[in-house]
């Protein structure tokens, strides 16, 4: 009987808007009362009344709590209390579609490959045979006549996160595969290879940190292939990096400074990564962006530098590229990508070609190249695809620090590539490509690779 | 003397009033130049999973500067739709085509809003069912009116 007391009480200290108890403490405490009343009659049909009447006198007081209800609304009519009241229906909104806060995602990508000509490697589990290299294509002949491979080695994980916090979000995204040639797995018993880095930077405000693709490159100028590695004459650097980009109206500027590394030609011949640089590598890329597509025009400055045998020496250099994605006919899409310097060297075809040559004396000359690559995509329907892609780069390299010629100095890259891509599902692509690639050396030689690509793709 | 005709011809129907087309009413041709807007922003939306190279945090960057695009094209969508019925006097139509072309007028400013609502809240699954809806009432009003 107590507890009856004190929630009465309570109910009579709230307000209107606190109606709801008092409700429940009714029609409980009418519903605790009914049977005493009830049970003396002791006749079902009575208790039916009974039920029918509070049935009719709850219904009664919830009309009644309405009625209240909406004139507590009415008299919330004022603006400010309007717009609280709407702002709180978009925040609702927006909680439920947006993003979660962590997103874990991948792909699982299978490919069936069959070379015309194998480089054959053992070393690193045949990489050179898997992603195509126009910079590795086995000369006159040599490697391995036609093999085929299946792997799965393209298959991916990324972890996405978005952190809200006082200045704005921060974004991070951490992501590998299974590319790794440092201890590869073998084909014999259970092809295990072990993950490597691809992506690991933060996005914050105007800021990125982190190794991701170089600022010399536009991605969105990569065409659409099975194969990972891409024509001759592309841009394709990973690296870390320290990007700033200020968003504009008709696109955005960035400056990043990035991980510097040379690649010189030595007087014997041999190819070597110094890995004494003392300055980052310098980009800057202007961005024009529209409905048409994107256009980017992108510098970049090199400090290639030796301490090879105590002898010091180093050199600056340059190059320029254009790049981008121009929208034709409906989807349809042109990607392209043209660069000259004698800064390009590991930046341009996979590394392919040397920043340079350094004599017995140390001294470091630089190459002089120029690349570029074309791709058209044609959408057949909305789930296939086609794509054509023409790629050529070239090297005049420096042979007065290099007496003596490396067994193979690449002079000119050429690849074709055509496919058909279908995807019955967004998260799914299926496609066959053909891929044709000619190699010539300095030393006049060159060699050919004719590849067929099948790859199922699935992304999650 | 061919050449010369057709010169004639040019300049009687850049001088003639009643057949040039004058400025003010071509503004309704807006509203299908935005909803073709639309449907390439969306389609190219859609086509971010196709990305190879691109990470998961770019296609989202894309993705949310695609949406406010997305938005902004809505919201002329919405304006150059409200025009459509203020073309209408210049139109020279029947009594009952005016009906028809003003009912499909409004209909097609609620579709338009629709889209507004929809990709102003985010809701990506129900834009492209909301577009459709657009699309076939575009459709329907180009088979009736345009010539």
């Amino acid at each position: 009987m107590n507890n009856y007391k004190i929630l009465f009480r309570n109910a009579d200290s709230n307000t209107i808007s606190r109606k709801p108890p008092v409700l429940i403490m009714i029609v409980f405490f009418t519903m605790m009362f009914s049977p005493i009343i009830a049970f003396p009659k002791t006749s079902v049909d009575d208790m039916q009344v009974e039920i029918t009447n509070l049935r009719q006198r709850v219904e009664l007081l919830e009309s009644q709590l309405n009625k209240v209800l909406k004139l507590v609304n009415s008299d919330t009519n004022s603006p400010v209390k309007e717009t609280k009241t709407t702002q709180k229906v978009i925040v609702n909104v927006k909680e439920q579609t947006n993003p979660p806060l962590i997103q874990f995602g991948g792909r699982v990508k299978v490919d069936a490959i069959y070379n015309s000509r194998a480089v054959g490697q053992t070393s690193n589990a045949n990489q050179n045979d898997l992603v195509f290299s126009a910079g590795n294509i086995p000369i006159d002949g040599s490697g391995e006549k036609y093999q085929f491979n299946f792997n799965a080695r393209d298959t991916r994980l990324w972890l996405t996160a978005n952190v809200p916090t006082e200045l704005g979000v921060l974004g991070g995204h951490v992501e590998m595969d299974f590319f790794s040639s440092d201890k590869s797995g073998n084909e014999v018993v259970s092809n295990s290879y072990i993950p490597r880095l691809r992506h690991a930077y933060v996005n914050y405000g105007n800021f990125t940190a982190g190794q991701t693709w170089t600022t010399f490159m536009n991605v969105s100028a990569i065409p659409d292939m099975n194969d990972s590695g891409g024509p001759p004459g592309i841009l394709f650097v990973r690296q870390p990096l320290l990007r700033y980009q200020k968003q504009q109206e008709w696109g955005k500027i960035s400056f990043a400074l990035e991980q510097p590394e040379s690649t010189l030609t030595t007087s014997t011949g041999a190819r070597i990564a110094t890995d004494d640089e003392r300055i980052p590598d310098f980009v800057t890329r202007i961005d024009f962006d529209g409905s048409w597509g994107n256009l980017s025009v992108a510098g970049l400055l090199r400090q290639i530098r030796s301490d090879t045998n105590g002898d010091s020496d180093n050199s600056w250099g340059a190059a320029l590229n254009a790049s981008g994605r121009i929208y034709t006919f409906g989807s349809d899409n042109i990607r392209f990508a043209l660069s000259y310097g004698n800064a390009l060297g590991r930046y341009m075809s996979v590394n392919s070609f040397a920043d340079g040559a350094i004599d017995s004396n140390g001294k470091i000359r630089l190459n002089e190249m120029f690349g570029g690559h074309i791709a058209y995509q044609h959408w057949w329907s909305e789930k296939l695809r086609s794509n054509l892609s023409l790629g050529y780069s070239r090297a005049d390299n420096n042979f007065l620090s290099i007496p003596t010629l490396p067994a193979e100095l690449n002079k000119s890259l050429f690849s074709s590539h055509l496919n058909l891509l279908w995807s019955p599902t967004t998260s799914a692509t299926l496609g066959i490509e053909w891929i044709h690639g000619k190699r010539n050396l300095e030393d006049g030689r060159d060699g050919e690779l004719d590849r067929i690509q099948f790859t199922s793709m699935f992304r999650f | 003397m061919l050449n010369k005709s057709y010169l004639w011809v040019l300049c009687l129907i850049i001088l003639c009033p009643n057949t040039h087309i004058r400025a003010e009413e071509t503004y309704p041709i807006l509203h299908a130049i935005s909803s073709k807007e639309l449907r390439d922003i969306m389609r190219r939306m859609n086509q971010l999973v196709y990305e190879r190279e691109m990470t998961a945090l770019q296609t989202q960057t894309i993705h949310t500067k695609r949406h406010k695009e997305l938005v902004d094209t809505a919201s002329d969508l919405v304006n150059s739709t409200d025009d459509l019925t203020k073309a209408l006097s210049g139109l020279n139509m029947e009594k009952q085509d005016q009906i028809t072309f003003k009912a499909m007028a409004k209909q097609l400013l609620e579709e338009a809003k629709n889209i507004k609502r929809v990709a102003e809240e985010n809701d990506h699954n129900a834009i492209n069912s909301v577009y459709q809806d657009l699309d076939n009432t575009c459709k329907a009003c180009h088979r009736l009116f345009r010539f």
